[in-house]
């Protein structure tokens, strides 16, 4: 058995095979029914990320900017202006899906700023799927 | 149940299928293409912490170093392959520490990764005495796989955020107004609205539906019709061309590509297909 499995026979072995087919068979179709479940409907409703069901584009996204007025200073990496900072110019994008999550976000890095953060400003520009832009502004608090 | 299979000579045919190998070497090539590309993009993660940059807000540092663990595990299972010194366990290695990142960042990218290093792992005939060769089948489920992937994507963009040009205006023009992205002028105006990037969105699906029938075809009839080859890699890089300089996504393009053209061009041998 253990000879079988080193030299890499067993993994050519019918039942093997037919093994790994079924598994790859049954997670895709399984991510796939998941998103019915989740209320995709071709046409009338959006789907939403479920890994192995392949979404990639498929999923509603706001993309936003975000920036905090004047910058964090406290935060664990040190200043921050905004998420354009934490972000390479190719490729790896600091990127949420929704308005609402950026949001957090944006409160998220207030609370490292404990002196006058009601003083900074977490400004937020989203381009949503209905070809509209979106601004927010509000201050830590 | 069992009968109906002997006398149509299912499980003989599934049984040579196991046996066949492929002298063609586009698994080969294919690995190594594969490898070159995600430890580019490993290494470039690595020096420049684009990973670790969702990160930013946690005062403990530990999943940064489990991150950069990760990835300078990748990047030695990536050298490994690229000079094919134990590529079956440093593809198992590497679906595994893809895999955790995959769990931090259940990202496709990542998961296609996954997929693909395990199936690429079962690549090997050396039992069968065929030294630098591998199985047909793992060869026919990387394609079959590839397809699913193709049909299943184009499928979920039949939505109407996707297919009213919404999601790809909204990430083009982030990536108009964060990185000044250089589109030519005349295409930032088309795409500043709903209906250019609607005809965009219907010609992806279009697209993708395409190149998954295409990859079936190939499977089931067209192995040695060129033709099918060539279109596929047309499809293929008209797709991920489009989605690697309109939307910033290179490496998972590049690794798609490499997939398509290189499992889909290889010579298929005259004595595997005689078996049949």
């Amino acid at each position: 058995m253990w000879n079988r499995i080193l030299r890499g026979e067993i993994f050519n072995a019918p039942g093997y095979v037919v093994a790994l087919l079924g598994f790859l068979i049954v997670l895709q179709l399984r991510a796939l029914f998941q998103q019915f479940e989740s209320g995709f409907r071709p046409f009338a409703h959006d789907p939403v990320r479920v890994a192995f069901s392949w979404d990639m584009f498929a999923t509603r996204t706001e993309r936003c900017l975000m920036e905090w007025d004047p910058p964090l200073e406290s935060t664990p990496i040190g200043t921050l202006s905004g998420l354009k900072q934490l972000s390479l110019p190719f490729e790896w994008d600091l990127i949420y899906d929704s308005l609402e999550q950026y949001q957090y976000v944006g409160q998220m890095g207030c609370a490292f700023e404990s002196k006058a953060s009601n003083k900074i400003r977490v400004r937020i520009q989203c381009f949503a799927p209905e070809g509209e832009k979106i601004y927010r502004e509000f201050y830590c608090s | 149940m069992n009968s109906i299979a002997h006398k149509f000579g299912i499980k003989e045919s599934f049984k040579n299928w196991l046996q066949d190998t492929d002298s063609s070497y586009a698994v080969t090539r294919f690995r190594k293409v594969f490898a070159a590309i995600w430890l580019t993009y490993d290494l470039i993660d690595l020096t420049l912490g684009g990973s670790q940059a969702p990160f930013w807000f946690y005062a403990d540092r530990t999943v940064t170093h489990q991150i950069v663990a990760c990835q300078v595990g990748l990047i030695l299972c990536e050298l490994s392959l690229l000079f094919d010194f134990k590529p079956r366990r440093a593809l198992v290695l590497a679906f595994l520490l893809r895999g955790f990142e995959a769990y931090l960042f259940p990202l496709n990218d990542y998961i296609y990764y996954c997929v693909t290093a395990l199936l690429l792992a079962h690549f090997d005939s050396s039992f069968l005495g065929k030294k630098g060769q591998g199985q047909v089948w793992v060869r026919d489920l990387m394609v079959w796989e590839t397809a699913w992937i193709y049909f299943s994507t184009a499928f979920l963009k039949l939505n109407p955020s996707w297919l009213t040009g919404g999601d790809l205006y909204s990430r083009q023009m982030f990536q108009i107004s964060s990185h000044n992205w250089p589109y030519p002028s005349f295409y930032k105006n088309l795409v500043s609205g709903l209906p250019m990037n609607a005809i965009l969105a219907w010609m992806a699906v279009a697209g993708e539906f395409s190149l998954a029938l295409v990859l079936g075809y190939w499977c089931l009839a067209g192995k040695r019709k060129h033709r099918v080859s060539l279109v596929a890699g047309a499809l293929v890089i008209s797709i991920h061309g489009f989605a690697a300089i309109m939307m910033n996504v290179w490496f998972f393009s590049a690794s798609m590509m490499a997939q398509v053209l290189f499992l889909t061009s290889g010579k298929i041998s005259d004595e595997n297909q005689s078996k049949r």
